[in-house]
């Protein structure tokens, strides 16, 4: 019986630490959720112009914008001046535009799109109501 | 017999079965040994199976196109200024591009002025691949592009005293 118990033990103890590969955990998975980059685009419009700039998508995803303010050149009061704002590719020396939108300065998304990773151009240009140049600030954001 | 031979093994007494006992006890062992060596051999991982070696040649070869597209990007350079053009290259190929012309009141057509190709960024250009060039016939910047949209970029140097009118030509697939 001395001689039985010490191998008995052994062989239980092999038994048990047997393990099958199929019952080891595994780490969860995370899902990756795409680098979000917001931008501020400040600049002076003149009376019949337009500005644009160029961003990169590094994946598909959504474009949003909005006219964050427009002041007169030297004055920070808040001015309710509609803008177009338009998104698109940068093209020559200008950014040609797919959709585009009149908006006036608020804190809400007023335009977006759905766009494929590459090079894209947002504009802001004006819409036919500056009678003088006007500073803008838009924010927008671009995976 | 077996039933016999169990009684002994169970009963196990050290006199006149002790030979029969002993043989038990190898028996028993022996048998203990060869349970534990088959959990031993049966207890494998999944994943250690032995797989056979995989030999795998991929061979990528990447077409370099040739301009089919020339566009001319016709600006001005302020003092200390640039300006910049944005193209789209269609598929992988050669950009060559050639400052072609310079002038202007008090620009000499000899000055040197920046060339580079880029990235649109922001407001600008992001050059990569820069040279500063006075204007001629041949290419003074070329490369291999992927497809996509490249800028480029003409700028001051140092060497403007006034406004410099430019005519640089882009060939591109």
């Amino acid at each position: 019986m001395t001689t039985r118990l010490p191998l008995i033990v052994f062989a239980a103890a092999l038994a048990a630490a047997c393990g099958n590969g199929s019952s080891t955990a595994t780490s969860p998975t995370t899902a990756t959720i795409p680098a979000i980059t917001t931008v501020t685009f400040a600049d002076t419009l003149d009376v019949g112009g337009s500005r644009f700039y160029s961003f990169s998508n590094n994946t598909a995803g959504s474009v949003t914008a909005f006219l964050a303010s427009v002041t007169a050149s030297g004055n920070p009061l808040p001015l309710a001046i509609p803008l177009e704002l338009g998104i698109g590719v940068p093209a020559g020396t200008g950014c040609a535009t797919t959709m585009t939108q009149v908006v006036t300065p608020g804190l809400v998304t007023e335009l977006t799109d759905s766009l494929a990773a590459g090079v894209f151009c947002l504009r802001v240009a004006d819409a036919g109501a500056l009678k003088a140049p006007v500073t803008f600030a838009v924010r927008f954001s671009h995976p | 017999m077996t039933s016999e031979l169990t009684s002994r093994i169970d009963t196990c007494r050290p006199l006149a079965v002790t030979r029969v006992c002993g043989l038990a006890r190898d028996l028993t062992a022996a048998l203990l040994l060869a349970a534990t060596a088959l959990t031993v051999s049966a207890c494998g991982d999944k994943t250690s199976t032995a797989t056979s070696p995989t030999s795998t040649s991929t061979t990528t070869t990447t077409t370099v196109a040739t301009p089919t597209t020339t566009e001319v990007f016709s600006g001005r350079v302020d003092v200390g200024g640039s300006a910049f053009y944005s193209f789209n290259v269609v598929e992988n190929g050669t950009v060559n591009v050639t400052l072609a012309a310079v002038g202007g009141a008090n620009v000499p057509s000899t000055v040197w002025l920046g060339l580079g190709i880029g990235t649109p960024t922001g407001e600008d250009c992001s050059a990569a691949t820069t040279v500063n060039t006075a204007a001629g016939s041949a290419v003074q910047l070329t490369g291999t592009y992927a497809p996509g949209v490249y800028c480029v970029r003409v700028w001051d140097i140092g060497n403007l005293v006034a406004v410099a009118a430019f005519n640089v030509t882009i060939a591109h697939p």
